[in-house]
């Protein structure tokens, strides 16, 4: 099927299987332009995390899914209700454009108006149909990212738009399997596998010395670093009480580094390597 | 595990706290540094994170404090590593307290 861009949303925090389905709806609600309506098909591609959180929300098939987030996107389209209508009256069947602006209006209104009561309009719907939406459930186990793909074709026939691409499954199959390493000789010239895995010529670097208990029991300085991810100060919270309560001649300086995607800033490590005896960072997720 | 890395260098212990979702891609990225003993410095936790309630966290944070303690003392997180090593073993947690 050919495609559209893919539109991502990015989540840390939901825990609720209609505030999942109210972001990815307010989202695809936008797919292709606010003027936009009608368009075919759409892949939504469901991280593992959210499908757990919409399974846990009582939505047990990917039918309920597609039914549930096609409802709510027309729910979240209805204030483009009206200008969709104008342009598409105006601007494609050339109507008049005083006649365009007063049905586009008047269906603007109405359709807002349902909406505000929690009415979702399907006289313009932002994807044909439920059955429009193709539910996958792809990614990694972490990481609250889904996203949508919306393919090529918008309207119905006559409309040239409509249908110019149509979704299908095929079985994809793995080329060359799992690489091994080494990788093995080619079985003949004509064969060449090349491996994508660089490789690091680097000195093997042993861990610090380490005291044992006494180091605590006589009192020294523990650096507690957050790398500055949602949450992770709660745990080294915890962490620190902890360590006081069974180690109370213990000191327990905190740090954080500005970011949790790049390494610890030199002047912050250094300041670390000065004034403790060891060091617990945390926390990645 | 840049960090880590860093400090075990500069002669700090060190251990890192992360998501259970997290160690295949640490311990790549540590054979990458040149850290071959990093087993003993990762302390994993139940993910997911960024969305529990604070309960919750200090939950997973009393779940993982023997195993930061085993990463700091003698670098190692696990009970069958601490054997491993001829070190001076944790205290038990009774008399540690105050």
């Amino acid at each position: 099927m050919s495609l559209a861009g893919p539109t991502q949303l990015v989540d840390f925090l939901t825990r609720d299987a209609s505030v999942v389905l109210d972001l990815l709806a307010g989202m695809m609600a936008q797919a292709m332009g606010q003027n936009c309506a009608l368009i075919n098909d759409c892949t939504v591609v469901l991280c593992p995390e959210h499908m757990d959180t919409l399974k846990k929300g009582g939505y047990a098939s990917k039918e309920q899914v597609a039914h549930a987030l096609w409802r709510r996107t027309n729910l979240r389209y209805a204030p483009c209700v009206g200008s969709t209508v104008y342009a598409s009256l105006h601007l494609e069947l050339k109507k008049n454009i005083v006649l365009a602006f007063i049905v586009g209006s008047l269906i603007g209104f109405f359709v807002r108006l349902a909406a505000c009561l929690g009415i979702a309009q399907t006289c313009v719907p932002k994807f044909s149909s439920p059955e429009s939406l193709h539910i996958v459930v792809a990614g990694a186990d972490a990481g609250k990212f889904s996203a949508f793909v919306p393919g090529f074709g918008i309207g119905e026939s006559p409309r040239s738009t409509a249908r110019m691409s149509s979704a299908v499954s095929v079985e994809v199959r793995p080329t060359v399997g799992h690489a091994q390493w080494p990788l093995p000789e080619p079985e003949s010239s004509e064969h060449i596998v090349v491996s994508p895995q660089g490789e690091l010529d680097h000195k093997m670097l042993a861990l610090a010395e380490r005291k044992g208990v006494r180091a605590l029991e006589e009192g020294c300085t523990v650096g507690l670093m957050d790398i500055n991810k949602h949450n992770g100060d709660k745990v080294l919270d915890r962490l620190e009480a902890t360590l006081r309560s069974r180690f109370p001649g213990i000191s327990v300086n905190r740090y954080a580094k500005p970011t949790f995607f790049r390494p610890c800033p030199v002047p912050l490590r250094e300041q670390i390597v000065r004034e403790c005896s060891m060091v617990v960072l945390g926390l990645a997720d | 595990m840049h960090d880590c890395a860093y400090f075990e260098a500069q002669g700090l212990p060190s251990a890192a706290v992360l998501s259970e979702m997290f160690l295949q891609q640490a311990h790549y990225q540590a054979g990458g540094l040149g850290l071959s003993q990093v087993a003993g410095l990762l302390n994993p936790v139940a993910h997911p994170i960024s969305d529990q309630t604070v309960a919750q966290l200090h939950a997973k944070a009393d779940a993982c404090f023997d195993s930061v303690l085993g990463a700091l003392l003698v670098g190692a997180s696990t009970s069958e590593e601490k054997d491993d090593l001829n070190q001076p073993l944790l205290p038990a947690a009774t008399d540690c307290m105050a």
